[in-house]
């Protein structure tokens, strides 16, 4: 590595601080345009990320940036990665988006794709918590179009 | 800096990694969830993920009599069972056109992103068999020869278009906007024969196929 490397530290809206290599920071698209707009001074502070979550986000970036990693070992850590509790998963989710990490943001989104395919709309109704503004009549109306859907 | 996403934005790039009949199940969750789901903005970004890395759920049509059976290939389902299949309902009423035409039909079928193209010595029909929904396009600008059709996805226009080939002429349609048949510009002298037990591919816009004439060339057709 070459003796330039420039660190940046990150901290997360429960106060810790978190150093890392520029190099590996820019992969979250918010923090390079910071970078790229000469508006990072000596912290970065990331107001909707707390730090249990960046943790998690850093040390999918570093196994990313590893060099030499093959393939399969890259899907394998993927696949680990995503198997956390809807709580966390969700929280993933929402770093990923104020991070602009389109990798992450796009991996998680078909995790939770995953998990709820199978339910009924009640279900994702609970889920998510949704309230259902149809009348009984419109509902009915749209189960009937697409009867097969709820076989 | 981009703005940050509302949860609603989350909620759509979620579905855009749901299978169809997910999609159309959650469309009675909430009027916005139903709403989502018709936008062809969300049809594109349901495109570039879910059906990208599936390549759309059936990967191939089997038709017995009046009944078409779209198979699909599951890789990671928990009961094992890898390969299911749907009956496709409408496309009886594309077997009640074709027996009222000829009794020796054949059916032919190509297919680009999950939407076949089906056809026999008179009619085709544009099936999404992730909807189920069949629509028929209006009838081949020639009458009693045999033609071949190619589908294609066109990503400039974000459009996708059927070419109907008969010997030395073709002529394409574009889903969605035209009314009828176009003839293609012609090619040169060359005649040519297109195979049709050897399907086509369409890669950036551009369909390729098998000719038998002359000498097994490749023909590519331009569909932009």
């Amino acid at each position: 590595m070459s003796s330039s490397t420039k660190f940046l530290t990150l901290k997360t809206c429960d106060d810790k601080k978190f150093v890392l290599d520029e190099a590996i920071a820019v992969r979250s698209q918010t923090i390079k345009n910071m970078v790229e707009d000469d508006c990072v001074s000596n912290v970065i502070p990331l107001p909707n990320v707390n730090s249990k979550t960046m943790t998690k986000v850093i040390e999918y970036w570093k196994k990313h940036s590893e060099e030499g990693v093959s393939k399969d070992v890259l899907m394998d850590f993927d696949k680990a990665f995503v198997k956390v509790h809807h709580s966390i998963l969700h929280a993933l989710i929402l770093a990923a988006n104020f991070l602009n990490d389109k990798e992450i943001l796009d991996m998680m989104c078909q995790e939770v794709a995953d998990r709820i395919k199978g339910k009924t709309p009640e279900e994702i109704r609970k889920e998510f918590d949704i309230k259902n503004d149809f009348t009984p009549e419109e509902e009915e109306e749209i189960r009937k179009e697409n009867a097969w859907a709820f076989e | 800096m981009e703005e940050d996403k509302s949860p609603q934005d989350i909620t759509i790039q979620i579905f855009s990694w749901l299978p169809v009949k997910s999609l159309m199940c959650f469309r009675c969750v909430s009027k916005f969830h139903n709403s989502i789901v018709l936008e062809p903005n969300f049809v594109d970004l349901h495109l570039s993920n879910y059906s990208k890395i599936n390549g759309g759920d059936t990967k191939l049509i089997a038709c017995v009599d009046d009944v078409c059976y779209a198979i699909e290939d599951h890789r990671d389902e928990e009961d094992g069972n890898a390969t299911k299949y749907h009956q496709i309902d409408n496309f009886s009423k594309l077997y009640d056109r074709i027996i009222n035409f000829r009794l020796d039909y054949n059916y032919h079928f190509e297919s680009v992103n999950g939407l076949f193209c089906i056809w026999d010595l008179k009619y085709i029909a544009i099936c999404n068999p992730a909807t189920r929904e069949v629509r028929f396009l209006p009838d081949v600008p020639h009458e009693g020869e045999d033609f071949i059709c190619s589908i294609g996805f066109e990503p400039e226009e974000n459009k996708y278009k059927v070419v109907v080939t008969i010997e030395s002429r073709a002529w394409v349609f574009t889903l969605g906007i035209d009314k009828s048949w176009r003839e293609m510009i012609k090619y040169d002298e060359h005649g040519f024969s297109i195979a049709g037990y050897i399907s086509g591919i369409c890669i950036s816009g551009i369909i390729y196929r098998v000719s038998l004439d002359p000498d097994y060339c490749i023909v590519a057709f331009d569909v932009k």
